[in-house]
C-alpha cells in the first residue's frame, strides 16, 4: 500500500468533515413541496423556471405556491431557516428574549453630550423625537455641537431581563419585536451523514497510519537514528566532563570557546533528534532520559551565559552540576 | 588564566532587575492597553523588555548579566502581558452600558493572574523539555540576551533582522507620524498594512476569484515565527487553506452564508459563522486528548514536584504546597468576586462558576501555551468567547459575572502563555525556573489593576469628549469588545454555535491519533486565524525548510534563527514606539 495513501485519506476526510459541519449553519433548509398544503415556510431563494415564477425569494409557502410548484414537478424548495427571524411578541411573553429592533421609552430622557459622533441612528432617533440636532463639522466626521435631550432608546439586542421588561411596562410598550434562531436538529441537518462518513474515514486513515506500514510519515520525524542520537549524547557528556574537571585552570573566555562546541554541535544534534527518540523509546523510556539530560542542557546554557558574563565561578560550578546530570541520561538509555 | 580571587554572586534576581522590569512593564502594559483597545491586538512585551534591558542594565549600571536581564525581562512582560486578557473582555460591558465595578474587575483578573501562573507551571517540564515546543518568541528573546557572546557575526545577523524588520513594518504605521505608507505607492491591493493578492492579480487582468482570499498581512514577525518553528509550521498554512480556500469558497457557492453577502466580504464572514467555531472546537479537542495522552507524564512531574530533595539539589519548580495555596486563595477571590455580582443567584451558583471558571482556566491555559508553543499564536480571543458562552449559560445570561469571569481566565491563559515563553528562554540561557516563576506570579499581581484604571481612565475621558465610552464614534473603537458584545448579543438571543462547536472537538481528538504531534491543535489554531497572517507564517515555515536543504541545519540554527528572532523583536520594538507616539499624541 503506498505510504502516502493514510496522509490522503486523512486531508480529504478532514474536508469534508469541515465542510459538513460548515453546512448546519447555512440559513435555510429543504423542505417537501406538498400540494394544496399552507405552512408559513418563506421561500429563501428565487426559482429559476421562467417568467412567471421569478423574484420568489421571500413569498410564502402557500397551498396556492405550493400547487403552483408541484405542477412544476418541483419536489423539493429552500425555505428560509428560520421562517421568521424576527417575530413581534406581547410583551409579558417576552422574559429572556432579545430586541431585534431598537425602542424608544419615551418617558425616559437621555442627555447626549457635545462631542458625540452623529451617527445615522442618531440622525434618526433625533427626527423620530421631533428635535433638530446641533451639529459641527470636525474632519470627516459629524459632531454634536451642545447637548441635547432625547427620549432613552434600547438598543439592538438588548436582553429582555426583569429589569428591563419593568422599564419597557413603565413606558406603555405593549409588544416587542424579538430574535428567533432556528436551533439546530440531527433532522435538519444536511450534511450529518457526510460529517458521518467523514468521521469514519479519517478513522480508518488513522488506523492504517499507525499500523506498521504507516508509522514512518511523522512530519517531525527525523532521519537521524538512536544510535547516532547516543552517540551525540555520550560525545556531549565526555566533552562536558572533560571541560568541568579542566575547568578550573580556564578562565571565562577559555571556557566559553570550548563550551560553544558542544552546544552547537552534539548538544543540538541531540535535541534536534527528540522526536526519532520519542517514537522509538516510548513515552517513558523517552522521559526518563529527556529529564536528566534538559536538566545537564540548562546547566551547560547556564555555564554558557556565565562563561559570556565573565563569571567563570559561576561558569565552573554549573559544568560540575552539568555532568552527572548528563551521564544520568547516558545510563538511562535503554540498552 | 583562572579568576584569582572569588567574585560577588552571580547577579540572577537583583532589585534593579526587578525594578527596571516593572517600570517598563507598567509602562509598556499603559501603552499597549491604548493601541490594543485602538487597533484591536496587543503586543508581547518580553523581546521589547530584553533590548531595552541591555541598554540599561548592562549598557547604563554596567553590570547586567544575561540572567539577570532575562529575569528583567520575565518580570515586564508578566506586567504587561494581561493587558490582551483585560482588553478583549471588561470593556463590553461599557459597551453594553453596564457600569464596572472597579474593585471586583481588578480582584478577580488578578485572582486570574496567579492562577494562571500557578496552573502553567507543572506543565513546564512536559512542554519545555519533553514535548521540546519551539516557543518562537521565548526562542527569540534567548537570541537577543545571547546576543554578547554569540559571536559578532550571529549579533550582527540579528541586528540585521531587526533594521530589516522595522524596514518593513515602519511604512505600514507610518500614517501615525504622517508620513506615506505602503497604500500611497497606489499599487491596487495594497493597504498602509496588508497585501490582497487577490485585488492586485485582478487588476493586473489575472483572473482571481473574489472568494478565495488571498491577503497577507506585512507582518515580519509572522515570518520569524514561521522559521523558527520550521516544517511543524506547515501544518498551520495547510489549515489555513482549509478554512480560507475550501470551506469559505464553497459555503458561498453553496449559499451557506447569509443571504446578501457579497463574494469580496465570503472570507470572513465564513470565518466568523463557520470557520472559527469549528477551529476552537478542534483546537478544543486535539488538546484534551494531548493532555490526556500525556497524563502519565504530567503526573509523574507533579509527583517528582512533591518528593523531597537530596542533599545539594536544587528544585527546579515552585512547591506544589505553593502552588495549591495560591490556587486556593485566587479561587476564593475569584469566587467572592462572582458572588458580589451574580444577581438573584445562590451562593451555590456563584460557588460553581467560580470552579468551572477555575477548571477551564487550568485546561484553556494549557490549549493556550502548546499553541504558543507550536506556532507563536495564541487564540485569546476565542478563549474569551467560549469562556463568555459557558458563563452565560450558567448565570442565566448574567452578563457581569460572565465577562468578569472570562476577564479573569482571559488573563490567566494570557499569563500561561508568557510564563511558558519566559521559561523556554531561561532555558536556552540557563536560568533557574523556579526564580523565574516566583517573580512572575509576584509581578503578575500589578498588570491587571495597571490596564483596568488605563480602560477606566480611558472610558472616562471618552464619555467626556464623545459622549461614549468605546466602540464607533470615539478614537478607541475597541474592535475585540465589540465582537465579544455580537458574540454575547448572539447567545443571549439563543445563537451559540455549540454543534459546530461540538464537531470540531470530534475532528481535533480524532487528529491528535494520526501520530502527527499537535495536529489537532494546529489544524484548529489555523482555521481560526485570520489567512493574511497565516500565508506570512507558512512562508517562512518553507523558507526555513528550503535553507535547512541548501544550507544545512546548523547555517539555518546559526544564522537564521538570528534574523528570524530580529524579525520578530524589530517588529515588537516599532510597534511599542508607535503605540508611544499615540499616546502622547492622544
Amino acid at each position: 500500500m503506498n505510504k502516502n495513501l493514510p496522509n490522503l485519506i486523512l486531508a480529504i476526510a478532514t474536508a469534508t468533515a469541515a465542510l459538513s459541519a460548515a453546512s448546519a449553519r447555512r440559513p435555510w433548509r429543504e423542505v417537501a413541496v406538498q400540494p394544496g398544503v399552507d405552512t408559513q415556510e418563506v421561500l429563501a431563494f428565487d426559482l429559476e423556471l421562467g417568467t412567471p415564477l421569478e423574484n420568489t425569494r421571500g413569498l410564502r409557502l402557500s397551498a396556492a405556491l405550493a400547487t403552483e410548484l408541484d405542477r412544476l414537478s418541483f419536489h423539493t424548495v429552500r425555505v428560509r431557516n428560520p421562517a421568521q427571524p424576527i417575530e413581534e411578541i406581547a410583551l409579558e411573553d417576552a422574559a429572556g428574549e432579545v430586541l431585534a429592533a431598537p425602542i424608544t421609552l419615551a418617558n425616559e430622557l437621555e442627555t447626549l453630550r457635545p462631542g458625540r459622533i452623529v451617527t445615522p441612528a442618531l440622525i434618526e432617533r433625533a427626527a423620530a423625537a421631533g428635535k433638530p440636532l446641533p451639529t459641527v463639522k470636525d474632519g470627516p466626521v459629524t459632531r454634536l455641537s451642545d447637548s441635547i435631550e432625547l427620549p432613552k432608546r434600547l438598543r439592538i439586542s438588548t436582553y429582555l431581563d426583569d429589569a428591563i421588561l419593568k422599564r419597557l411596562r413603565a413606558a406603555g410598550t405593549q409588544t416587542v419585536a424579538v430574535k428567533r434562531v432556528a436551533p439546530f436538529t440531527w433532522e435538519d441537518w444536511s450534511g450529518r451523514w457526510a460529517f458521518t462518513i467523514s468521521i469514519f474515514a479519517m478513522l480508518i486513515a488513522i488506523a492504517l497510519k499507525r499500523s506498521g506500514s504507516a508509522t514512518t510519515t511523522s512530519i517531525a520525524a527525523s532521519s537521524a537514528s538512536v544510535a547516532t542520537l547516543l552517540i551525540a549524547l555520550k560525545d556531549l557528556t565526555a566533552g562536558a566532563q572533560a571541560l568541568a574537571e579542566r575547568a578550573d585552570s580556564l578562565d571565562a573566555a577559555a571556557i566559553h570557546a570550548e563550551l560553544d562546541p558542544l552546544l552547537t554541535g552534539p548538544a543540538y544534534e541531540f535535541v534536534e533528534g527528540y522526536e526519532t527518540l520519542r517514537q522509538n523509546l516510548g513515552m517513558s523510556a523517552y522521559a526518563l532520559v529527556m529529564d536528566p539530560f534538559s536538566r545537564g542542557e540548562r546547566q551547560l546554557a547556564r555555564a554558557w551565559s556565565a562563561s559570556v558574563d565573565e563569571h567563570a565561578e559561576e561558569s565552573r560550578a554549573s559544568l560540575l552540576r552539568a555532568a552527572p546530570l548528563l551521564q544520568n541520561a547516558v545510563d538511562a538509555f535503554p540498552s | 588564566m583562572p579568576s584569582p580571587t572569588p567574585r560577588a554572586p552571580y547577579r540572577e534576581v537583583t532589585p534593579a532587575a526587578i525594578l527596571f522590569g516593572i517600570l517598563i512593564g507598567v509602562v509598556m502594559n499603559a501603552a499597549i492597553t491604548y493601541s490594543g483597545l485602538k487597533i484591536g491586538f496587543t503586543i508581547g512585551g518580553s523581546a521589547i523588555a530584553a533590548v531595552l534591558g541591555w541598554g540599561v542594565l548592562r549598557g547604563i549600571l554596567r553590570k547586567g548579566t544575561i540572567l539577570e536581564n532575562n529575569i528583567a525581562q520575565t518580570v515586564a512582560s508578566s506586567v504587561n502581558t494581561s493587558n490582551s486578557g483585560v482588553i478583549f473582555t471588561l470593556p463590553v460591558l461599557f459597551l453594553l452600558g453596564i457600569q464596572l465595578d472597579l474593585v471586583w474587575a481588578i480582584a478577580a483578573t488578578t485572582a486570574g493572574a496567579i492562577l494562571g501562573v500557578a496552573f502553567i507551571i507543572p506543565t513546564r517540564k512536559q512542554m519545555i523539555e519533553f514535548e521540546r515546543l519551539r516557543f518562537p518568541t521565548g526562542t527569540a528573546v534567548a537570541a537577543v540576551l545571547k546576543s554578547p557572546g554569540a559571536g559578532i557575526q550571529k549579533a550582527r545577523v540579528l541586528i540585521l533582522g531587526i533594521l530589516a524588520s522595522m524596514l518593513v513594518f515602519f511604512f505600514t504605521q507610518a500614517h501615525i507620524l504622517g508620513l506615506p505608507t505602503y497604500a500611497d505607492l497606489g499599487i491596487p491591493g495594497l493597504s498602509n498594512d496588508v497585501l490582497n493578492l487577490g485585488a492586485t492579480l485582478a487588476a493586473w487582468g489575472i483572473p482571481w476569484p473574489e472568494t478565495f482570499s488571498l491577503s497577507l498581512a506585512i507582518a515580519p514577525f509572522a515570518l520569524g515565527a514561521g522559521f523558527i518553528t520550521g516544517r511543524p509550521g506547515l501544518v498551520v498554512l495547510a489549515g489555513g487553506l482549509l478554512a480560507y480556500f475550501i470551506v469559505s469558497p464553497f459555503a458561498y457557492d453553496w449559499n451557506w452564508l447569509p443571504i446578501g453577502t457579497d463574494p469580496g466580504s465570503a472570507a470572513s464572514v465564513a470565518r466568523g459563522l463557520m470557520n472559527r467555531p469549528i477551529g476552537i472546537g478542534l483546537l478544543m479537542g486535539g488538546a484534551l486528548v494531548g493532555l490526556l495522552k500525556a497524563a502519565p507524564a504530567m503526573t509523574s512531574v507533579v509527583r517528582s514536584m512533591r518528593r523531597p530533595l537530596a542533599a545539594g539539589e536544587e528544585r527546579d519548580e515552585l512547591p506544589i504546597k505553593v502552588l495549591g495555596i495560591a490556587i486556593v486563595l485566587a479561587f476564593l477571590v475569584l469566587f467572592t468576586a462572582a458572588n458580589a455580582t451574580i444577581s438573584n443567584g445562590s451562593i451555590g451558583q456563584a460557588a460553581l462558576i467560580a470552579a468551572v471558571g477555575t477548571a477551564w482556566m487550568w485546561f484553556a491555559g494549557i490549549v493556550i501555551a502548546q499553541c504558543t508553543g507550536m506556532t507563536d499564536w495564541s487564540p485569546i480571543s476565542g478563549m474569551a468567547l467560549l469562556t463568555v458562552m459557558i458563563c452565560l449559560l450558567m448565570t442565566d445570561n448574567q452578563v457581569v459575572p460572565a465577562v468578569l469571569i472570562g476577564a479573569a481566565v482571559c488573563v490567566a491563559i494570557t499569563e500561561c502563555a508568557d510564563m511558558m515563553q519566559d521559561l523556554k528562554t531561561g532555558h536556552l540561557v540557563g536560568a533557574s525556573p523556579r526564580k523565574q516563576q516566583t517573580l512572575q506570579i509576584l509581578a503578575a499581581v500589578i498588570g491587571p489593576a495597571v490596564c483596568i484604571l488605563v480602560v477606566t481612565l480611558l472610558a472616562a475621558r471618552n464619555v467626556q469628549e464623545f459622549g461614549v465610552p468605546f466602540g464607533a464614534g470615539t478614537d478607541t473603537p475597541a474592535p475585540q469588545a465589540e465582537a465579544l458584545k455580537g458574540v454575547i448579543d448572539g447567545i443571549r438571543g439563543g445563537d451559540a454555535p455549540v454543534p459546530l462547536f461540538a464537531m470540531g472537538g470530534i475532528m481535533g481528538a480524532l487528529l491528535s491519533f494520526s501520530g502527527i504531534a499537535g495536529l489537532g491543535v494546529l489544524v484548529g489554531l489555523s482555521m481560526y486565524l485570520p489567512l493574511m497572517y497565516l500565508l506570512p507564517y507558512g512562508i517562512g515555515c518553507l523558507i526555513q525548510m528550503w535553507l535547512s536543504r541548501k544550507k544545512g541545519n546548523a547555517w539555518t540554527e546559526n544564522m537564521g534563527v538570528p534574523f528570524a528572532a530580529g524579525l520578530i523583536v524589530g517588529e515588537g520594538l516599532l510597534g511599542i514606539l508607535f503605540a508611544g507616539i499615540q499616546v502622547i499624541g492622544g
